[in-house]
């Protein structure tokens, strides 16, 4: 944000709206008078992005994938339908998701090159630096120097498949799972599942002692 | 150019990446976003109509570094305007209204309790 946008300040609530900020209201009273918009349609849409949909959905697929066989042959063949069997719905953003899984040999990661496409209904709204310029450069032209920023040095014997999302096909990456967690539940394999594992800036990290107490 | 600096310990810490990023930075974001998104489910526009606006617009703001609500809110805008929805001048009018009359003051300006009893 520049220094001139005082808009999102919590506290203040009689200063003016300026910027942005001032445009958007501009853009609603206009459209919502005009009967174009309905006020209620983008407060739960707000509160659906904020509070209900996030990258806990794609976890909790993730985890499913690991335990039951059957389930990651359907998410591999048709993730939009698979994830149904979630309780989750494809809903937008999400029509054309495909499922793309690592193995020891195989590294997927996935950007947008032209803007934020993204998974929604399992990941949520992607993460700023998704939507940044350098990301969307350099995960196609310095994959691996992204991943190594990400903290992840994939073998030189590891394959690594960039692929760029679009309006018509959207991916997650179902990443490995972890060494030692085969004494663990669906849920409890789900609490290890980060965003980036399944964006593919990362992997799936084995559980500590220090996470196991948690 | 980096992509990324994370945060120290968040490798380790489970799920702890998933919370880095609040989805929308201000309120607007996520009005401009909304808007977007429910008009699209509409007769008006497909999303595909406003996607070509946010590539463009996305392209046209990376040398300036650009937020990337203020490129996705001038792409609605311009969506706007080209299905006849809205016009720029009727925007700028209502924007100024808007600013000329900022909403009643209804809480305490001062530091101290509004009541004591």
């Amino acid at each position: 944000m520049s220094g001139k946008h005082h808009d999102d300040h919590d506290h203040d609530h009689n200063a003016p709206e300026s910027g942005p900020a001032l445009r958007v209201k501009a853009i609603e009273t206009l459209l919502v008078e005009k009967g174009l918009v309905d006020p209620k349609a983008l407060d739960a849409l707000v509160d659906t992005y904020e509070n209900k949909v996030g990258p806990r959905n794609g976890a909790r697929v993730v985890a499913r994938a690991w335990v039951d066989p059957a389930f990651k042959a359907s998410l591999l063949e048709d993730a939009a339908v698979a994830i149904e069997e979630v309780g989750l719905a494809a809903g937008p953003q999400g029509e054309h998701l495909t499922a793309l899984e690592n193995t020891a040999t195989v590294h997927n990661m996935v950007v947008c090159t032209l803007c934020s496409c993204y998974p929604w209904p399992v990941l949520g709204l992607p993460p700023v630096w998704y939507k940044s310029a350098a990301y969307r450069s350099r995960a196609v032209s310095d994959p691996r120097g992204v991943l190594h920023e990400f903290g992840l040095d994939l073998p030189a014997g590891v394959e690594l498949r960039v692929w760029d999302s679009s309006a018509e096909l959207r991916y997650m990456v179902l990443p490995m799972r972890p060494a030692g967690t085969e004494h663990l539940n669906e849920e409890e394999l789900a609490a290890l599942v980060t965003r980036d594992s399944m964006i593919g800036t990362a992997i799936v990290a084995a559980p500590t002692a220090a996470g196991a107490t948690k | 150019m980096k992509v990324v600096a994370p945060a120290a310990g968040a490798a380790t810490a489970p799920g702890a990446a998933n919370t880095a990023d609040a989805v929308f930075a201000a309120p607007w974001e996520a009005r401009a976003f909304a808007l977007a998104v429910t008009l699209s489910g509409g007769e008006r526009f497909a999303w595909d109509d406003f996607r070509d606006l946010l590539i463009a617009e996305i392209a046209a703001g990376d040398a300036a570094a650009a937020p990337y609500y203020e490129r996705w809110l001038a792409a609605l805008e311009k969506l706007l305007c080209t299905k006849a929805m809205l016009n720029a001048q009727e925007i700028d009018r209502r924007a100024a209204a808007i600013a000329a009359s900022p909403p009643a003051p209804t809480k305490a300006q001062g530091r101290g309790p509004i009541k004591i009893a």
